[in-house]
């Protein structure tokens, strides 16, 4: 009777031990990754690039990103957000997506849940010395030099290609890689200018309880020309603040100083901006001036400045022709030709602001200066509280090449506490034997600069 | 007489069952032997079983019949790694290169069994002289994983292979032994020679810099991944010595040395570069370096080439007690000393070329640096009844493995804590025993260090989480 019970006991408890733990275990499966889509839009003609006197391209290309889950031809439920991503110095409209996988790391982090679904637009703001600054080349009268490119961005591009993705109007026909065609709506042709309390139009929302908000539209009405009208349109806070939440811009060195000053220059357009290793303090750049002149052998032959060899610059001296280009057309009428470097056979050119000896050239200078981030920023009155919703991200690596990253130290440290408050700054290394130069990490970065705009994003 | 031949027949259908089930993979066994086992290791100062052959010779002497033995062991390692193998100069920033980080990731799981037979012949006459032949598994250790794959955008035409880094260990011991009584049976002595064949299986993941001029060097095409795998054979002799000294019935002493052994392992060891696929990036850095813009094209390039390693097996020094405090009542304590210093690196002697840049290969190194480790071992056996013996043991075992070297190739992960139970039924003519044994290995979380290149990796840091199942069956014929 003893034995009866004691052997199964035995015999369970043996095939217990034997047994424990043999249970075959499975990996995790990989993450399934829903597709988004790149897709790149030819622009035949912007007309903000169209005349200008260095004859660069003014029929650009750009490409969009539209998300997991977007339908061709369909009006949609809601809009996506729209993330404009501009290119850095020597790149173009193709560099997030060749270089830096925009689509794999945007879909994955989609697919994840890191980010909202959004559509990305990256065009193409490449100049002749390797960026445009994505800024409004012209002369003291406004006439066109390079090309306007902050107008391409805010005018023409988001017109053409981001309410036309996003919501759109029916018969306006966006062609596709030439092949397809997606008829879309508009809902919302404008831009938004400036929002002012109804009451009181010198104040910015938030209003007094009970107040209207007035919002300034500037529409583009026709496509072939740019004709702007100012419209000024009574709505709702609500709708304001979606309607500019849902829009961000976010650059890498030239463009970085390119979304930034958009977004200063259109608050209430965008509801948040971010910028990668780019030139936020001008006044840095003086420290890189000695460099200048001993690369191109001018510390020693100063007769070699007015000889610089433009076709074959390296990467510090397109840097600063690049932003003279920007910054710093020669007045035609000028005859000052000290620190004039001919651009075109019919004698136009630009303006370095220092000259043989690395002196700077103060006439010059404060037109950059005029350009500063960090001095605009300054300049914006107390009063003025438009730059109070933007939330702001600045990263740069460290070392920076072109010293980069004391610049955003600068530029954040110079920021009134409204703006600080609002604002991120993260200074990033890379590991050893690859160090975090200007664009050697913005493939992890994106990560960061997607999360960032997804979290200001107002969630559908 | 029923109760026995249920035990038998039970005994019997795993013989058939389990051998099926066979694979090759499992950690470093404890020992051999169920007895041995049983008392969590702590055998140098008994030795009364075949199983002296490994802990103690001198036991042997103490054998009263000839007999044939037949064991195998059946292991379960269930070990988990959670990879944080990131990059950084400053805590904050990691960069990744293609690990599967923060993922909790199993090997390749599988049950193993590992035989062990030794046949002993007793010659009374001659002072108890014993001689005989076992085979045993001293060392058997096989992990297969899946941790690593380009990085989002590498766009490699041909997939990284699913089981990229692999450590496969096992070395089989022919083991003659003689053994001797002295003193009127109160001394033994005993010595045998490990004749050992040893096969190796090492493959892992290399990080090499692309050779794209800066600024095409871009993430995430800044490495090319290397499957870089070895495979060789080879043999090694070694041998051990025991004394086992009776003080009175009531306690004895054993002492063992068992020699260093250097397995010399010839192979083959392959190197397959994945490549990146960019032909935009290839385009651009055509004319500057037409070589590196061939590196774009998404395929492999590979090498196979002879190796040669010399695996230094250590040294152990151990000495056990054993005390009967009553007829039925036997308590054990070891304490061992095993020279793991030996094994510093795998230094692979070979002649061959770099798939890559096509220079001549003639050496590779594995670090190990393993340090000396000192096990602690206790157990109890306790005789309700002249046939049946029901035992249990603890060891403590820290582990030789240094953070600086620690991967999941080869699982000491950290300190181990050993908990085992363990039943012999003895005959007439035959003895049966089982032992179970749960070994769980101290939780470590491996942190990244600072500084380092994915180039100079020694060490894959993360969470290592361990622990083996183990039963281990005997069945012994005496004559």
């Amino acid at each position: 009777m003893k034995r009866k019970i004691v052997l199964p006991i035995f015999l369970v408890l043996l095939f217990y031990l034997i047994f424990s733990g043999c249970a075959r275990r499975k990996n995790p499966l990989q993450m399934t990754v829903d597709q988004g889509g790149i897709f790149e839009i030819s622009i035949d003609t912007a007309f903000t690039l169209i005349n200008n006197v260095l004859g660069d391209p003014f029929g650009r290309t750009l490409l969009v990103y539209l998300p997991p889950g977007y339908q061709e031809g369909v009006s949609k439920n809601y809009k996506y957000p729209v993330l404009i991503l501009l290119h850095g110095f020597k790149e173009n409209g193709s560099s997030y997506d060749h270089y830096y996988r925009i689509k794999t790391i945007a879909d994955q982090m989609i697919s994840s849940g890191e980010i909202q679904p959004m559509m990305i637009v990256m065009p193409d703001g490449s100049g002749r010395f390797g960026g445009s600054f994505f800024t409004n080349s012209v002369y003291a009268d406004s006439s066109i030099f390079a090309g306007k490119y902050e107008d391409y961005i805010t005018r023409e591009l988001m017109h053409k290609t981001l309410y036309n993705f996003g919501t759109g109007i029916p018969g306006v026909n966006v062609k596709v890689n030439e092949k397809e065609s997606i008829y879309v709506n508009i809902t919302h042709p404008q831009i938004v200018r400036d929002t002012v309390c109804y009451q009181d139009t010198t104040r910015h929302p938030p209003c007094a309880t009970g107040d209207s908000i007035l919002i300034r539209y500037q529409t583009i009405t026709r496509y072939d020309t740019i004709t702007v009208t100012w419209i000024d349109t009574v709505t709702t806070i609500s709708d304001s603040v979606l309607f500019q939440q849902n829009f961000g811009i976010s650059g890498h060195g030239n463009g970085g100083y390119g979304a930034l000053r958009i977004a200063t220059d259109y608050p209430l357009t965008f509801g948040s901006v971010s910028v990668m290793s780019a030139p936020l303090d001008f006044d840095s750049l003086l420290n890189l001036v000695p460099a200048f002149l001993h690369r191109n052998k001018i510390d020693s032959f100063p007769e070699r400045y007015h000889q610089i060899d433009l076709n074959n610059l390296d990467s510090l001296s397109s840097l600063f022709f690049a932003m003279a280009v920007a910054f710093s057309p020669h007045n035609p009428s000028s005859t000052n030709y000290t620190t004039f470097f001919k651009l075109t056979p019919s004698g136009k050119g630009v303006d370095l602001p220092f000259d043989s000896l690395g002196n700077t050239v103060s006439s010059i200078w404060n037109k950059w200066l005029e350009a500063d981030l960090k001095t605009r920023i300054l300049n914006i009155s107390s009063s003025d509280t438009s730059l109070k919703y933007l939330k702001i991200y600045i990263d740069c690596g460290d070392p920076g090449e072109f010293g980069f990253k004391n610049q955003a130290l600068t530029f954040y440290n110079f920021l009134p506490a409204v703006i600080k408050n609002n604002t991120t700054l993260q200074i990033y290394s890379g590991y050893p034997g690859y160090p975090a130069l200007e664009n050697s990490f913005i493939y992890d970065r994106l990560r960061e600069v997607l999360k960032f705009h997804s979290d200001h994003f107002t969630a559908p | 007489m029923r109760f026995r031949n249920v035990v038998i027949f039970f005994f019997l259908v795993f013989l058939l069952i389990y051998p099926l089930n066979s694979h090759s993979s499992g950690l470093t066994p404890s020992g051999v032997g169920t007895k041995a086992l049983g008392l969590g290791g702590a055998f140098r100062g008994l030795a009364d079983d075949w199983s002296a052959s490994y802990w103690n010779p001198a036991g042997l002497a103490f054998q009263t019949k000839s007999e044939v033995n037949f064991s195998f062991m059946v292991l379960n390692p269930r070990p988990k790694f959670t990879p944080d193998v990131t990059f950084f100069q400053v805590e904050k920033d990691r960069y990744e290169v293609g690990y599967r980080n923060d993922i909790k990731r199993y090997p390749e799981d599988k049950t193993f069994s590992l035989p062990s037979f030794s046949g002993f012949l007793k010659f009374p006459e001659l002072n108890g002289f014993i001689t005989g032949l076992a085979f045993f598994i001293p060392y058997r250790s096989s992990f297969e994983w899946d941790l690593f794959d380009p990085l989002p955008g590498y766009n490699n035409n041909i997939p990284y292979p699913g089981i990229d880094h692999k450590g496969d260990l096992t070395v089989l011991d022919f083991h003659p032994s003689v053994a001797r009584q002295f003193m009127e049976g109160k001394l033994s002595l005993g010595a045998g020679i490990s004749i050992q064949k040893g096969d190796l299986t090492l493959r892992k993941v290399d990080l090499v810099p692309s050779d794209f001029p800066y600024p095409y060097n871009y993430r995430a095409i800044e490495n090319f991944p290397v499957d870089n795998n070895f495979e060789g054979d080879g043999w090694g002799v070694g041998a051990n010595i025991g004394l086992l000294y009776k003080a009175s019935p009531k306690f004895q002493i054993g002492v063992s040395v068992r020699s260093p052994m250097t397995l010399k392992l010839s192979g083959t060891r392959t190197l397959t570069v994945y490549l990146p696929n960019d032909s935009l990036t290839a385009s651009q850095i055509e004319p500057i370096d037409p070589v590196a813009a061939s590196h774009l094209r998404g395929y492999t390039l590979s090498s196979s080439f002879d190796s040669e390693t010399k695996l230094k097996l250590p040294a152990d020094l151990g000495v056990g007690v054993a005390i009967m405090p009553y007829s039925n009542l036997t308590v054990t304590v070891d304490v061992n000393l095993t020279t793991w210093s030996s094994l510093k690196e795998l230094k692979f002697e070979e002649k061959g070329k770099d798939p890559l840049t096509g220079k001549e290969i003639t050496e590779y190194t594995v670090p190990f640096e393993w340090k000396d480790a000192t096990r602690f071992s206790l157990g109890l056996q306790y005789m309700p009844h002249k046939s049946l013996a029901l035992r249990a043991g603890y060891f403590l075992d820290p582990t030789p493995t240094p953070d600086k070297t620690l991967t999941p190739l080869f699982f000491n992960s950290g300190e181990k804590n050993g908990y085992t139970l363990g039943v012999g039924y003895k005959g007439e003519s035959f003895e049966l025993g089982y032992s179970y044994e749960f070994s769980g290995y101290k939780e470590k979380f491996l942190k990244p260090t600072a500084g380092v290149k994915p180039e100079s990796l020694t060490n894959l840091p993360g969470r290592y989480e361990n622990s083996t199942h183990t039963s281990y069956f005997t069945f012994t014929y005496k004559f």
